[in-house]
Parts: structure tokens; C-alpha cells; sequence
């Protein structure tokens, strides 16, 4: 991704000359405080949104031109991400895979994803009466299940109590070690960030002010960790 | 007072909604401008009924005829116009009553007599059917004149007369005959397309405009466009998936409405008047449509159900939640099915404009309906290329708005979005 900029309908400017490369493998992190363009630039790669400008590939394919190929390549998990409410978590895992799988493959990614969600007899339950964590873990599941070349996570542990949040981590964690996939994640969480990412990349106000492994940016700010990194890229 | 302030919420959350008040002030003048189109039709109809001057072909020569038929038309205003025949009758007035040799004969003798009636319709409107009831007037009026004219040559009371004068209709629309038992079925069929299909298409237009909406507030929606599908087969399964529920839907209203039918019994013929059962009957507009026009008719449903699909689409594809997309979803269909019922209401002239019908999709069913009553089927393979050509761009301006930006961030006139993230 190089100078990206996201100008958005009615002007306000999203991305403001990102630029950054996740190399195959790593887990990748972008923090910064809302607004600074994190959703945006995920966003751009999971081909919702289209650049105003700029350089994006992902694995070689471009989002606009090519966002058919990007999405075979990619597993999105939105901020918010819900299901539909009617259906039971089963149905959701088994609608949502089907997109990808078929026959005896569809049948073990389902298997997977239910055991990633780990919600019981839950799982033959309409998801309206699941709680946030319970569709949190139930759309990570699918994500997880989709067996893609990179994970597209927007704050995959916003809003989580502290133990739902520790597992999510692992898990991602361990899918990335496990299959070799690249993982480009958002938080605002430092604390995770540090924890799952090889790299940081350090957004505010649509620009990359810091990049690193989390241990040279402490370094290179002579921080504790990587909120007082933030504090002193941001605030000079 | 925290009930009253829950109320009040709940009404100013909608009512602040610009789109809330833009249909609301939509629908006042829309139904505004409805009424005063209805009013005048009407006016018009019933002007026409009150004002239409009636031929008259009189066979009979007997004295008592000429003198009945000098005192109708002094009764009628001077309405009755004497016409050489039937055919030059329709063609200079709506209506003509034949009255058919020994008449008169008859009427002094007999309680039973039988006069002819003809009307002329332009279509199978309803408001058409006034012309109809031109004939009954006249009839009305020779049977009670007949009554005291008899009383007078018998020098008797008039209550001692019993006359009855039974009308034989036959109703020409267009170039066709048709009976008035087969018009009344057939006015009743095509109300009930009308009526069923309206609702059809009603009901896929506000499923598939809550099914985007609600799958935003379900938060599932970005998911699903970042899966490996192609967008127009998402966009084109949310249709077929609307269509697929609305018909449901009809179904459980149509089996509903049956059982209303069967429960409703038809009064039994009364001897001296043609009581028309309304028999419903499908079979009536079939034969009367032909295959061509019945296959017209379904290829207008088709389009109806996608056309109502796709624009359900786009404004559930801009609305931001359920409530913007009921919000607007709601008051275009009701526009749209009420339109429809108002034109088979009121019928449409058969001129090259009626064409124009199929630029609402909605209006095509009643321009075929028309153009085959009449036998024009120019106007309705107009009509029915004006609807396609509507309907193919309905459905590609939502495969762009799907491909495009905009199915996420919505179209903002004043408004910015605020970035997330």
C-alpha cells in the first residue's frame, strides 16, 4: 500500500497518505485512536470501499480492478460484525462457508468453526438470543474456518470481556503460526497489539507516524510499552 | 411523565427524519393530485351518464309504443334520439334501447315484455360500466310509463297494472360482443389481478428493501460482501428472495380471500332482471386475452415483481436502517399499488399515450388488459417494450450501486459520514 488517500462522499479524508507493507506470514498491526483511518484502510482491502488514491495490492491483485480475486484470497472480519438473527449459529457458519467450500471440505470447515466458536448447544439456537462475545466468537469462527492467505480483522476483541478477549487472541495467534496466513488486524488496544503483531504501524489522523516491531518502537521512543509509544509519535 | 417522555421519543426519533417528512409531504400531494384526477373522472362519468343522449330503434309501429316512446323522452329530457338501427346508434350515442315489433301488442295484453339494449364500452373499467346503466334508466322508465298507459286505455287504477319490461343487454367493447354476465366476470377478474398483483408487487418491493436494511443492523452485511460471490448474484438472490417471500405472502391472501368468497352467497335470480353472479371467473379473461395476451400478462407480472425487487433494492441499499427503508419503501408502494387499482378504476382511453402506462411497470397489466379487451395490441406490445426497458435499468442500477462504495456509505446530500476506525 503506498500513499493511499480515501476521500469520502461529502469530503472528509479517511486516509491521508498511508503507506505500508505486510510481509506474507506476519501478523500485522495498525493502532491509533478512533477516526485516525484504521476501519478505512481495512476497508479498502476487503473491497467495500474504493480508494481516491493511491497503491493498494494485495497479494498482487488489485481490490478495484480485481476485487473478485482479492476476496478469494482474504476473510473479513467487520468492527461490528453480528449475524442474522433468525437463523441459528449453525446456519449462519454453514451459510457463510458454503460461499467457499463444498461437499466433504464445506463439511470440516463447518466442524471447524463450530469448535472455534465453542458455544455448546448454543450453536442450534437463533442468534438473536446470543450476547455480543456469543456473535463475536460465532463471525470469527467463519473468518477463522475460511482458511484464507490473509485475515482482515477490525478490532477483533472490541467491546470483549477480558477472557473472551484472551481466547480470541490465541486463536489468532495460533491460526497464523499453524497455516502460515498473514494477519493485518486494527485495534486501539496496545496491550493486544503488543501481545499478537510482529509489526505496528502507528496511524493518526489518516497518516503513519511510527513503524516497527513492537520491542524497536519502544526502543526508538524510549517507551515502556507501546501506549507511551503512541503518545510521544503522536504528541512529539 | 417518563411514559409520556418514552412517547415522545419514539414519535420524534421518526418524525425528525427528513426522509419521514419527505413522505409525508409526498404522499399529501400525491394523493392530493390522485384525488382531483379521481374527482374529475368521476364527474365526468357521471356527466356523461346524466347528460348522454340514448338511441332509440323503435320496430314497432302500434300507437301505444310511439306514444310510450314520446312520453319517455319527454320524462328523459329529451335524451331519446330515434335511430334508424342499432350499428348507426352506437356510433353516434353509448347507448341504444331496441324496442322490437308487437311491443305495444304486448304491453297491453301480457304482464312480461322484452326490450333490447346495447351499450358501447370503451373498456372494462368500471366507471365504464355507467354506460350500462343508460339502458337501465331508459328500461326503468318505459316500464313505469307502460304501466300508466295501459291504466289509461283500461280506464283502471294504476295499482291494478302489473307490468314487468325484462332488458336484454348486450354490451360491445370495442369490436367485441360480450355479455354482461361475461363483462361483470370479467371486470371482477381483472379487479382481482389488480388487487392480488398490486399487493404482490407491494410487498417484494418492501421485503426486499428491508432485507439490505436489516441485514446492515444485523451488522452481517459487510461479511457478506467481502465473500467470494459475485455482487450481482447477491443483489439478484435479494430479489428472487423478496419475490419468493411476496408470493408466499399472496398465497396465504388469496386462499384467505377464497374462503371470504365461498362464504358469500350470491342472491338468487329474481324473475324480470338479469342478476349477475360474480362467478370470478379466470376463464372468461383467458379466453378473452388469448394466448398472447395471457403470456403478455405473465410476462408483465415478471416484470412487475423485478421492477418492484430492484427498486426495494436500491432504497434499502441507500437507507441506513430499517426505519429509513419503511420509511420510504412504504409510501412507494402504497403510490404505486393504489395507482394501479385507480386506472382499472377508471380506465384508460386506448390512444398511442396509454403506452406510456408501462413507463410505471406497475400500469402495464391494465394497459395489456385494455389493449386486448379492445383488440389494439399495438398499445400493449408498447407498453409492455417500455416496461421492459424500465425494468432492465432498475435492475442495473442495482447491480452498480451493489458494485459501488455506495451500498456501504449510503448517498449524503448534506451530511458528512464520519469516517470509522
Amino acid at each position: 500500500m503506498r500513499d493511499l488517500v480515501k476521500v469520502y462522499p461529502g469530503g472528509v479524508r479517511g486516509v491521508d497518505g498511508l503507506t505500508f507493507k505486510v510481509a506474507v506470514g506476519e501478523i500485522y498491526g495498525l493502532v491509533g485512536p478512533n477516526g485516525s483511518g484504521k476501519t478505512t484502510t481495512l476497508r479498502i482491502i476487503a473491497t467495500l470501499l474504493k480508494p481516491s488514491k493511491g497503491y493498494v495490492r494485495v497479494f498482487g491483485f488489485d481490490p478495484v480492478t480485481e476485487a473478485a480475486r482479492v476476496r478469494e484470497v482474504i476473510a473479513y472480519l467487520p468492527e461490528e460484525a453480528g449475524a442474522y438473527r433468525d437463523l441459528t449459529g449453525l446456519d449462519f457458519i454453514r451459510f457463510f462457508l458454503r460461499a467457499r467450500f463444498s461437499g466433504r471440505r464445506l463439511e470440516e470447515a463447518v466442524e471447524e468453526a463450530v469448535r472455534i466458536a465453542d458455544l455448546g448447544s448454543d450453536i442450534r439456537r437463533p442468534v438473536r438470543g446470543y450476547s455480543k462475545g456469543m456473535k463475536r466468537l460465532l463471525a470469527l469462527s467463519v473468518v477463522l474456518a475460511s482458511r484464507p492467505r490473509l485475515f482482515v480483522l477490525d478490532e477483533p476483541t472490541g467491546g470483549l470481556d477480558v477472557e473472551r478477549s484472551l481466547r480470541i487472541r490465541n486463536l489468532v495467534k495460533g491460526y497464523a503460526r499453524s497455516y502460515g496466513a498473514t494477519v493485518l488486524l486494527s485495534s486501539h488496544n496496545m496491550l493486544e497489539v503488543e501481545y499478537l503483531c510482529d509489526r505496528v504501524s502507528i496511524i493518526y489522523r489518516g497518516r503513519l507516524v511510527a513503524e516497527g516491531t513492537p520491542e524497536e518502537l519502544r526502543t526508538r521512543y524510549s517507551a515502556r510499552n507501546l501506549e507511551e509509544v503512541f503518545v510521544r509519535a503522536v504528541g512529539g | 411523565m417518563v411514559f409520556a417522555s418514552l412517547v415522545k421519543k419514539e414519535v420524534m426519533v421518526v418524525l425528525k427524519s427528513p426522509v419521514f417528512i419527505a413522505g409525508i409531504l409526498f404522499l399529501v400531494v400525491y394523493f392530493g393530485v390522485l384525488g382531483r384526477v379521481i374527482g374529475v373522472a368521476t364527474e365526468q362519468v357521471a356527466r356523461e351518464a346524466a347528460g348522454s343522449y340514448i338511441g332509440v330503434v323503435s320496430e314497432d309501429l302500434n300507437h301505444v309504443t310511439q306514444r310510450l316512446l314520446h312520453l319517455a323522452n319527454v320524462t328523459l329530457g329529451g335524451r331519446l334520439v330515434e335511430v334508424p338501427t342499432v350499428e348507426e346508434g352506437l356510433r353516434m350515442f353509448p347507448a341504444v334501447v331496441l324496442v322490437p315489433r308487437g311491443f305495444g301488442e304486448t304491453l297491453l295484453r301480457n304482464s312480461t315484455m322484452y326490450v333490447y339494449g346495447y351499450a358501447s364500452l370503451d373498456s372494462i373499467s368500471l366507471a365504464q360500466s355507467s354506460r350500462i346503466q343508460l339502458v337501465y334508466s331508459v328500461v326503468r322508465v318505459l316500464e313505469e310509463l307502460g304501466r300508466a298507459l295501459v291504466a289509461a286505455e283500461r280506464g283502471v287504477n294504476l295499482s291494478e297494472i302489473s307490468r314487468t319490461l325484462v332488458p336484454r343487454v348486450e354490451v360491445r367493447v370495442g369490436e367485441r360482443v360480450v355479455d354482461f354476465s361475461v363483462l361483470s366476470s370479467l371486470q371482477f377478474s381483472t379487479m382481482m389481478f389488480a388487487y392480488m398483483v398490486g399487493i404482490l408487487g407491494m410487498l417484494a418491493l418492501i421485503y426486499s428493501a428491508q432485507s439490505v436494511a436489516t441485514e446492515k443492523e444485523e451488522k452481517a452485511f459487510e461479511m457478506l460482501l467481502t465473500l467470494p460471490v459475485s455482487r450481482t448474484a447477491i443483489a439478484v438472490a435479494k430479489v428472487v428472495g423478496a419475490v419468493i417471500l411476496s408470493v408466499i405472502m399472496v398465497i396465504a391472501y388469496f386462499v384467505g380471500f377464497s374462503f371470504t368468497l365461498t362464504s358469500i352467497r350470491a342472491p338468487a335470480s329474481t324473475e324480470g332482471t338479469e342478476t349477475v353472479v360474480m362467478t370470478a371467473s379466470i376463464w372468461d379473461l383467458l379466453q378473452f386475452l388469448g394466448s398472447e395476451g395471457v403470456a403478455l400478462l405473465m410476462l408483465s407480472l415478471g416484470l412487475m415483481l423485478l421492477f418492484s425487487g430492484s427498486l426495494g433494492l436500491l432504497i434499502g441499499s441507500v437507507a441506513s436502517d430499517t426505519r429509513v427503508a419503511g420509511a420510504v419503501a412504504g409510501p412507494i408502494g402504497a403510490v404505486l399499488y393504489i395507482s394501479l387499482l385507480v386506472f382499472q378504476f377508471i380506465g384508460i382511453p386506448l390512444n398511442p399515450l396509454s403506452s406510456l402506462l408501462g413507463l410505471s411497470v406497475y400500469g402495464l397489466p391494465i394497459a395489456i388488459f385494455a389493449s386486448y379487451v379492445l383488440g389494439v395490441r399495438t398499445i400493449a406490445l408498447q407498453a409492455t417494450g417500455l416496461a421492459t426497458a424500465v425494468t432492465i435499468l432498475a435492475v442495473l442500477a442495482v447491480i452498480r450501486v451493489f458494485k459501488s462504495e455506495r451500498i456501504l456509505v449510503g448517498f449524503s446530500i448534506r451530511r458528512r459520514p464520519r469516517p470509522t476506525g
